[in-house]
């Protein structure tokens, strides 16, 4: 031992709360919820929207929150094998508000998810953070069961608490592709029947702007009947 | 030993700073090294500005809130640093993360060691000191972090298992203490 270990600062009480902060923002959002009733400071400290802030810097690329059928999931992926590396705990839709919570929202109630009168043929959803206004958006798409494929987009901000709907999707029914988020947009891929050449491109909604955009895919062999798009370190791979 | 084929700055490879510790030992430090630490590189820099150190490596830094055990192990750090605090591309990766944070030692030790990297603003190690802590809590029981960090509870019984109860899907899957 060393003689002038009694001038040192071991004891892990004497950590500041700013650096108890900064340690537990290495630590995955389930376990944070358990951290919050270690105490009331750090149920404070956790709750906090900076430390959401901070917290995300880590993990979006991560973890992100899976939404399928009003069924939440929470997935870890193994960022170069990209696969699912976990399924962490599926939980109920009243429950999503947990994970929103836990990212930055004072919310007190679970998010309503809207209504739609007309047969759907699928649904889709995304969910990022706009850093541009500070907030996380959830997104829908409901594809109708009509002959133009008529679709309804209604984007839920956390920041208002609120669904608004938003332009439709302008392209026909997006593939399933829950859960990606990249560049601060939510990409879907695309199939085009009538295009025998190219038939998949990714459209993508922008989520400051809340509008569309396309990219082209790369070149790929025609006639090839299946194509995927996923995250990997950041960036979208197809 | 030679840093030069490393060193972003190769003018100043073979300038040297040193540093006092709390306990009054001296650090010859190579200047590379030294500017991570940006509070030592903020009063280096004061220091330029005011004419002070006009005589080159004369310049003495007090450091009176790290202790040279601390300082001597971050500088060894700082020496191997390169990639650790790179995001592991898979499993095997991190867990060979896991591994080198784990040499860093007992909690008690990377108390120190946060707090000097803290004081010193010398960001990568922070990170790194605050992950290698963190592994030691994870996926842990609440009451095993509470011993851990010293921390009373301070919720009403009923309120802790209403949140308990209300969040019941976050507190499975715990480990044994």
């Amino acid at each position: 031992m060393e003689k002038n270990e009694k001038q040192r600062n071991r004891s892990l009480s004497n950590l500041s709360l700013d650096l108890i902060g900064s340690i537990l923002s290495r630590l995955p959002v389930k376990f944070l919820l358990q951290l919050k009733c270690v105490c009331r400071a750090w149920r404070d400290l956790i709750s906090n929207p900076k430390f959401a802030k901070y917290h995300l810097k880590h993990f979006i690329i991560q973890e992100k929150l899976m939404l399928m059928e009003r069924l939440c999931y929470l997935v870890h992926y193994d960022r170069l094998n990209s696969v699912v590396e976990e399924l962490h705990f599926p939980v109920t839709p009243s429950s999503i508000y947990a994970y929103f919570n836990i990212v930055g929202s004072c919310n007190e109630s679970p998010i309503e998810f809207p209504t739609h009168s007309r047969k759907c043929l699928s649904t889709v959803y995304g969910f990022g953070y706009d850093s541009f206004a500070d907030d996380y958006k959830l997104v829908r798409v409901v594809a109708f069961a009509t002959e133009r494929f008529e679709t309804e987009v209604k984007l839920y901000s956390l920041g208002t608490n609120s669904w608004k709907r938003i332009e439709d999707f302008p392209y026909s029914v997006p593939n399933k592709s829950d859960g990606i988020f990249v560049n601060g947009a939510l990409p879907w891929l695309v199939y085009l029947e009538n295009d025998l050449v190219c038939p998949y491109f990714v459209s993508y909604l922008d989520l400051a702007e809340e509008k569309y955009g396309w990219l082209e895919l790369p070149d790929y062999e025609s006639g090839q009947s299946v194509c995927d798009i996923g995250v990997l370190g950041g960036c979208l791979h197809m | 030993m030679s840093n030069t084929s490393e060193n972003p700055n190769p003018s100043s490879s073979s300038a040297k700073i040193t540093l006092k510790t709390s306990d009054n030992e001296l650090f010859e430090v190579e200047e590379a090294v030294a500017m991570k630490f940006c509070t030592v590189k903020q009063y280096f820099e004061d220091e330029k500005d005011n004419d002070v150190a006009a005589r080159g490596s004369s310049t003495v830094i007090p450091l009176p809130n790290v202790h040279s055990a601390v300082l001597a192990r971050l500088i060894s750090y700082c020496k191997k640093l390169p990639q650790s605090n790179a995001v592991a591309d898979n499993h095997e990766e991190e867990e060979t993360k896991k591994k080198e944070r784990k040499q860093y030692g007992t909690p008690g030790d990377l108390v120190d060691l946060i707090s000097a990297a803290n004081y010193l603003d010398f960001k990568e190690g922070l990170e790194f000191f605050n992950q290698a802590l963190a592994d030691h809590i994870q996926n842990k029981s609440v009451e095993y972090v509470r011993k851990f960090f010293g921390i009373k509870g301070d919720f009403e019984p009923h309120e802790e298992e209403k949140y308990r109860e209300e969040y019941a899907w976050a507190f499975e899957g715990v480990d044994e203490d």
